[in-house]
């Protein structure tokens, strides 16, 4: 765009590893906790699990946001191997991809900044919970970008889960967060 | 921030501004890409004592709206291209018999079934000549979700104030997208209730217009006992032969809202005065356009932006004003260039260049800016 106060995320997997749910949760947390100006979309085709799921979230601090979908992703978050594959292509040199290292492989010497974390085998071994691999990713990404805090994706989050399940859910973000921070 | 501050699709955000607007009834047959205003309604509308109804089909949806319209309740039905074209035979009643209701289009691109979960605009002349006869339309086509909200909101106060069905438009980007929308408070926004009658039950004429051209009909169930229907009528409502009434009807229909133009036209403008060229758009490709503004200035270029949220009527004295003393106009659009013929009607046509794209894709600005350093070669 003509000015660089946006951020441009693409999240993209597989219908199923809540990535579209992971999104919103992203957009309620910069958008409606942190004020800033924010647009979510998702492809919408005959999605169903096992399929490509992909979702956009664009940011910006202060600008109105106008073109609603992402160009070339200034952040990919990457949770199918089809994911890199099919954006390498599109990404800058400085785009940052934060993917899980079990299902993705990334070849060497690429001039991406590279964040791979075992999302879902973390939700599934340490934390028990095989489906919480997004709020896992979440975590991390706040850690990685630094363009939203982890307790608004807290706030947002919780707002959408049953009480019985928000220790889990925060640990999960948590152990995502603290493992980012580590690759940092 | 607000806890009034909600991040919400189009679609949602339509449901939320119509029942602040004071709807209580919907009736509709779910389609992609408006299935969520279905949902959002048949979740919302029993909590606010109303009703939702999911009918057999489009045209059964848009009968139910009309009827419940006329037992006084405020009415809604969304559909999408497909079931748009089912519902166009009852819109022509209800603009006929003068029933206030919204219906709501969120764009595919079509024709048939086409591409379901894909932006396009390739109903503009649809939503103005969709049902047949001379009749009057309004359609409001917003840009952002916010606008969604806030233009749903006056959408509904139209359709009271005049008495017609009026248009709502999205397309599938602005109807799933999600934004943020700052929901006023009831006291903070202006709602329009229709008139109820003021004469006796027993000298009501229901179709004698008031000075405004708007008849005021009592509801159905007051006691106020009247004939309603499609055919050309007298003032009790009943159908007539008399030429001069026929011709009376017709004229007074597309007067009540020619007279209204001024308020209800809706334009923005986006870095417009000192502009040498412009470009007209609408709905999701206005605030694109909005955007190769920006990359054309920052190269000099002055171009600046008209963006008619009141599509239809087309304002042709205050359009033609505006364009007065620009050079040349392009107008974006996902379809062919229907709204362009318009353009040309009042503008030179070797000046009126379409910037059209018909793969279900959206446009993005980069391409805008390209097409106009093309055009301007």
């Amino acid at each position: 765009m003509s000015n660089r106060d946006r951020i441009e995320v693409l999240f993209w997997g597989i219908g199923g590893q809540g990535l579209v749910l992971a999104s919103i949760i992203l957009a309620e947390a910069v958008g409606v906790y942190e004020g800033k100006n924010v647009v979510q979309s998702q492809a919408y085709t005959a999605i169903v699990r096992g399929g490509t799921s992909k979702a956009n979230v664009i940011v910006s601090e202060e600008k109105e946001i106008l073109f609603p979908q992402v160009l070339s992703p200034d952040i990919l978050v990457a949770f199918s191997q089809e994911a890199y594959n099919a954006n390498k292509g599109k990404l800058k040199p400085d785009t940052k991809i934060i993917y899980d290292s079990d299902m993705v492989k990334i070849e060497d010497n690429v001039p991406f900044k590279l964040y791979g974390i075992p999302f879902f085998k973390i939700a599934r071994e340490e934390l028990g919970i095989p489906f919480a691999g997004n709020v896992v990713a979440l975590g991390a990404f706040s850690a990685v970008t630094g363009i939203v805090k982890l307790s608004s994706l807290e706030r947002a989050l919780l707002s959408k889960v049953r009480e019985e399940y928000h220790e889990i859910n925060r640990k999960a973000l948590e152990r995502g967060f603290e493992l980012a921070e580590k690759l940092n | 921030m607000s806890k009034n501050v909600r991040l919400m699709q189009g679609n949602e955000a339509l449901v939320e501004a119509a029942i602040m607007a004071g709807v209580r009834f919907f009736a509709g047959y779910p389609i992609t890409p408006s299935s969520e205003i279905a949902e959002g309604f048949s979740k919302k509308l029993p909590r606010v004592g109303g009703k939702f109804i999911q009918m057999e089909d489009e045209i059964a949806s848009m009968a139910a709206t009309i009827g419940a319209s006329i037992a006084g309740v405020k009415s809604v039905t969304a559909t999408s291209g497909p079931g748009f074209s089912l519902k166009q035979e009852n819109l022509g009643f209800g603009i006929m018999a003068e029933v206030p209701c919204l219906v709501v289009n969120v764009q595919r691109m079509g024709p048939s079934t086409g591409r379901p979960t894909k932006p396009s605009q390739g109903d503009i002349m649809q939503t103005r000549w969709g049902t047949h006869g001379d009749h009057p339309i309004v359609v409001l086509y917003p840009t952002t979700v916010p606008e969604v909200f806030k233009y749903t909101i006056e959408a509904i106060n139209i359709s009271e104030r005049l008495r017609t069905p009026v248009i709502f438009l999205m397309d599938e980007t602005l109807g799933h997208m999600r934004e943020k929308v700052l929901l006023p408070e009831p006291d903070e926004i202006k709602v329009v209730n229709r008139k109820f009658p003021k004469v006796g039950k027993e000298d009501y004429l229901p179709y004698k217009p008031a000075d405004d051209d708007v008849p005021v009909i009592a509801p159905f169930g007051k006691g106020y006992r009247y004939h309603i229907t499609g055919l050309h009528h007298n003032y009790k409502g009943y159908p007539t032969t008399q030429p001069e009434e026929v011709e009376e009807l017709t004229k007074r229909l597309l007067r009540k809202v020619e007279r209204v133009l001024d308020d209800i036209f809706i334009l923005n403008t986006y870095m417009y005065d000192d502009a040498e060229y412009v470009l007209y758009a609408y709905g999701i490709t206005a605030r694109i356009a909005k955007e190769a503004v920006n990359i054309l200035r920052e190269e000099g270029l002055k171009i600046g932006l008209l963006n008619p949220i009141t599509i239809w009527p087309f304002h042709e004295d205050k359009i033609e004003g505006l364009l007065g003393g620009k050079k040349k106009v392009f107008v974006v659009e996902l379809n062919s260039g229907q709204m362009k013929g318009e353009i040309e009607r009042i503008y030179p046509r070797k000046d009126v260049i379409g910037i059209n794209k018909l793969n279900a894709e959206l446009i993005n600005p980069y391409e805008i800016a390209d097409h106009v350093r093309e055009g301007l070669r």
